[in-house]
This record gives C-alpha cells, structure tokens and sequence, in this order.
C-alpha cells in the first residue's frame, strides 16, 4: 500500500513535467516591433498605376510598374567623438514590387533594439557581392532567387535593380511610345541613401517607419528625362535613362 | 481501492495526454487494413541543372520514391477519367514537350477544351501560379482540377476515389508512398499529392546546347550566337528582340502574366479569353497569360494560349510586328525591326534550347 502511495505523486510528478510549455519563461523583451511602410507618388498623390494620365513635359504619361530592390537597410546612432555613426542593420536586401501590391510595401516584424536612433541608412539596387551572384545561387523564395528571375539579366552578369515601365502619348493622339528602364550593374548601385530622423524605440512596443518615393521627381530631377529619345535602357549602352533613374532615387525618397 | 482506482486514473491521463496522433494502428483483420505493408519512405533526389536552385518541395508532400513511383502510375492510368479513356499524359506527352501538340486540348469524347496543353517541363519552378491564368497556386491544388472538368477527364472525385480504393495494386501503392493504415484513407487529396511529387520531378536534364555552352562545354554557331546576342539584347549592333524579359535564364520564363498584343480588342473586358483577368477580375489583368518556358519550344508547337501559331517562325513574325494595341499592351512588346536574317538567326537560338534527353529520360515514361 505505502508503494502505491508513493507512485501517485511520482506520476502526478511525470504528468505536470512532460506536457510543459517550454516558451512559458521569456526573456524581458528589448526588442521593438518595427515595420517599414513604403508608397509611391506621383507629385503631391498617391501613384496610380494605369488609369491615372500623368502630365509629363505636356505629354500623357501612364506607369504600368515599378518595383526595386533596398538593400543594407539600417538605423543609426550618431555618437559623440565618433567619426561614423553606430549602425543597427535591419535586413539586408528585399525587394519592392508596388505594381503587385497596390502602390504600398510592408516590411514587417523587425525586432529591433530598443533605443533612440537618429536616422536610416540604406541602397537602391543589389550590392557587389550579391550581385556577383546568380538566381539559382539562392533558395527559391529569396528575393534574388528564381522566383524573381525576370530581374536578373545574365547579358550583364547583374540583377536589374528596379524596373520602371509605362506608355508615354507624345501628341494626345495615342502616338505612344513604350518606356521601360531597366537599371542594373555594379557601376548604377546607388551610393548609402541617409535619412536623418528620430526614431525612438520602446520595449515591445510597434513603430512604423514611412518612406514616400516620388516616382515624377525620379523623371524630372536635374532635368527631366527625354523618354521619346530615351525610351529603354535594357542594355549598358542604352545607359542614359537607367542612369537617370538611379541618380535620382536619393532625392526622390523622404522617411518620416 | 481508491487509491488504486486514483493511481489507473493518472496513470491513464498520463500516457494519453502525451500521446502523438499519428500513433494510431489498426487492428489487423479490419476490412481494408494496410499495416503489415511496410512503409519505409525513402527521400527522392531530383537532379538539377548546374544553375537551377534545389526543386521546391512544400514541406507537407516531401519527395519519396515511392510517392514519386505512384504519381507516374497516376499521370499514365486512365483510370481518372470517366470513361477510362484518357489519363493526364494524354495532354502532357513527353514526346510533346509535355504538351499534347494540338492547338486545343481534346477531353473525354472528343470535348473541345479552350485552351493549348501546357508544358510540364520544369514546373516545380512554377511559383507564380498555374494555368495560363494562374488559377491555382501548387500543383497540387492542380492536379485536383483536371479530373472534374467536363472538358477534360469529365469524372467524380468521388468515383475515382472508390476506383482507387478497390484496386488491386493502388493500396499497397499509397500505403508505400503515405503509409496509410486503411485504404479507406486514399483521397483525391493523396493522389493530387503523387501527382505533384511526379510533376516536381520533370526538370530539365541540362543537356541543350544552350546548357553546354553556358557550361563552357561547347560553343553556338555564329547564327546561334546572334540569336543568343538579341534574345538577350547583349550586343550594341544587333537588334533587341526583346525575348529575355518575359523568357528569362535559366526557366526561359519569369513566371509573370502578360498581354503581348495578340488581339484587337476595344475595350480590355473584350478578350475572347480573359486570361488572368477572368481570375482577379482586375480590369488590367484581362487578356493577360502566363508566360511559358521556352525549353525545348521546338516541341511544344502549336504555340501560345489557344495554339494560333503553327510555328516558330508565325511567332516571331507576331512579335517582329508589335502586336496589337490595348491599354495593358505591354511596354515591352514593339515593333522590333527584325531582318530575315535576325529572324532566321533567332530561330537558330531557339532550338539551342531542345534537350531531348530530358523528353526522353525513363523516368518520366509511362510505366504500364
């Protein structure tokens, strides 16, 4: 009898232990929630792909796309005495397709350390290394991986680090002429893009991070680009509107 | 005694709560019982090109041998159509480039379908949905479609099910490839599942000659050189036929949706087929279709979505033309200025892409 009064509180033992939830005990958090929300515009509102008619030089402009790659995206401190401000990376490359997705991109879940940051940092484009790559080199769902193969350009050895596509009407008379740049190669990666903003993050708490790309600045900026003369750039020697476009990308991107 | 009673109790909750499912055997001697099969999943290996990424496989239908084994038996049996008559490989012949070769496909009774056979050449890759208009998103939501469609195979899951579960070999099959304890348990569900796991492994085998010369095992001609040179518009004097935007290395597709001006229509809503407009209902979607790979395209004629094109030669015309005007017409699609010779020299290229080795390769034969 003493035998069966010892097991029960054995077995009660092995029942409460064995079915536990191991992830009850969780660290204090000191991570913060943080999602990068990115719209295009046109001008002053909201990028309209298709049906909008877009005044461009006193010609009609539609877009028909526009995607790109952001890469090496990250928050930074700046640091008294420092030379180079302290930098917290976010991810390293995604990649940005509006024509699927309404005019509007996501990034969500960065767990981000808490703190206060004075800014972002990030590129346009495929960086050297992951440039010197090839679709298949990733996994399939990766943002270079075959998945999006139609933005590797193996004529270049480089992924096309955005697309921007659209009918221009030269003379309202449907005269159209096709545009579609397509930057890519080492030489086009844009330069680290820095927006100086505070940004202060709390424990488990959400923030959101806005960025606006002005898609009628990316054609103006410096001059607007002559599509009619300048329809494509597909090839490194039809250079001039995907050097345009990629010079342009810098200014056309406010955060708040 | 109470005590002891208490003791079986906890005893009882004890080995019962932590159980796992699929624990579960049946007792031999029940109608249908499969457990002294042996189930011993061996994982299928796929071989791939030297710049295809590993084949994708969803984590709920991983590769076997033996799930691949029954999803070749599948693909070839009649038994899924209504009247026995027609299996999936009657639209999807190997010799075919995986395509049955008609302009339309034909269903059970000589039903006319409305759309060509697409090909199943690398369709693992296929991750942008299926279909000319992207119905579905796996092949193995695919698969389940096709047996119930009045223009194809025109039978009942449910019958087929019943079929399946009263043969002779189709049991022990699925119990080899799912370890399923009762043949009860064979589904439309499973067999899409082979299905999936036979398509997943139709790759192609890397044996073009456009492979060998990437591979730096061999060299094209001049004509293929030049056809290569404005496929992919790398050269400054050539012509750009535009091809590799829609048709990209290594799949010769981008699995992306277009309207590439095949019709003249007034308004978008007027397509003959709406394409993956009739699927999102997104006015600039109509008259769009699923870009195919052009790997092995020497076989897989006639081309484009209802097969209007005959030959290789009709399509490059179609695109050396521009195509016809409409509001989603894409950008890339104009007028490309192609001479004879650009034309012939383009063609030349095209065929750089057969491979019959991977037409040809036993595994993908029909078994019966």
């Amino acid at each position: 009898m003493k035998q069966f009064l010892l097991l029960i509180p054995v077995c009660f033992l092995l029942l409460m232990t064995s079915c536990g939830d191991d992830t009850a005990i969780l660290p204090e958090p000191e991570v913060a929630d943080v999602s990068l929300t990115f719209k295009t515009m046109f001008g002053d509102n909201e990028l309209d792909f298709n049906t909008t008619v877009y005044d461009y030089e006193g010609m009609e402009m539609t877009i028909s796309k526009f995607d790109f790659f952001i890469s090496n995206v990250a928050l930074y401190k700046n640091v008294e005495g420092a030379l180079d401000p302290e930098q917290t990376e976010l991810f390293e490359i995604d990649f940005l397709d509006f024509t699927q997705n309404n005019n509007s991109v996501t990034i969500e879940s960065l767990n981000v350390p808490v703190g206060e940051y004075d800014g972002i940092v990030f590129s346009i484009g495929v960086p050297s290394d992951l440039n010197a790559q090839q679709p298949g080199d990733f996994s399939v769902t990766h943002p270079l991986g075959i998945t999006n193969v139609g933005h590797h350009w193996a004529a270049w050895d480089s992924y096309i680090f955005s697309k921007v596509e659209g009918r221009l009407d030269t003379s309202g008379n449907q005269d159209y002429v096709n545009f579609s740049y397509h930057p890519g190669t080492d030489a086009l990666f844009s330069n680290k893009i820095e927006k100086g903003i505070s940004i202060n993050l709390v424990a488990g708490q959400q923030k959101t991070i806005n960025f606006e790309i002005d898609l009628e600045n990316i054609f103006v900026s410096g001059g607007a680009l002559d599509i009619e003369m300048y329809p494509d750039s597909h090839s490194p020697d039809e250079s001039t509107g995907a050097e345009h476009v990629m010079d342009n990308f810098p200014s056309s991107i406010s955060v708040n | 005694m109470r005590i002891t009673f208490l003791f079986f109790l906890a005893s009882l909750i004890f080995i019962t709560s932590c159980g796992s499912d699929d624990d579960f055997v049946c007792q031999p001697g029940v109608p249908g019982d499969l457990t002294s099969i042996p189930y011993d999943p061996v994982p299928h290996e796929v071989a791939v090109p030297f710049d295809f990424p590993p084949v994708p496989v969803p984590p709920n239908n991983e590769l076997t041998n033996d799930g691949v084994n029954l999803g070749r038996h599948l693909f070839y049996d009649p038994i899924l159509s209504v009247d026995s008559s027609m299996a999936c490989a009657h639209c999807h012949l190997p010799g075919g480039g995986f395509t049955d070769t008609l302009e339309v496909s034909l269903g059970v009774g000589g039903a006319v379908g409305s759309r060509s056979s697409m090909t199943l050449i690398n369709a693992a890759y296929y991750l942008n949905g299926l279909f000319w208009d992207g119905r579905v998103q796996s092949l193995e939501d695919q698969a389940l479609l096709p047996v119930e469609d009045p223009v194809e195979l025109m039978h009942q899951w449910s019958d087929v099910e019943f079929l399946l579960q009263n043969h002779d070999e189709y049991p022990t099959m699925f119990r080899k490839a799912f370890g399923i304890t009762n043949k009860s348990e064979i589904s439309k569900e499973l067999t899409a599942k082979a299905l999936a796991q036979f398509e997943r492994c139709i790759v192609s085998a890397g044996n073009s000659k456009y492979d060998q010369v990437i591979s730096l095992n061999g060299f094209f001609s001049p004509s293929e050189q030049n056809g290569f040179d404005m496929f992919f518009d790398s050269s400054s004097i050539l012509p750009d036929a535009e091809c590799g935007h829609c048709h990209n290395a290594p799949l010769f597709t981008t699995n992306e949706y277009f309207n590439n001006g095949l019709d003249s229509v007034v308004s978008l809503f007027d397509f003959d087929d709406p394409g993956l407009g009739g699927i999102t209902m997104n006015e600039f979607d109509y008259g769009k279709f699923r870009a195919p790979t052009l790997r092995n395209i020497e076989f897989t004629a006639p081309y484009m979505h209802d097969g209007r094109f005959q030959t290789l030669e009709e399509v490059i015309d179609h695109y050396n033309s521009g195509g016809h005007f409409a509001d989603n017409l894409d950008p890339l699609i104009n007028p490309l200025g192609l001479t004879e010779e650009n034309k012939a020299d383009l063609l030349a290229f095209l065929l750089t892409l057969s491979d019959t080795t991977t037409l040809q390769n036993p595994a993908y034969q029909n078994p019966f």
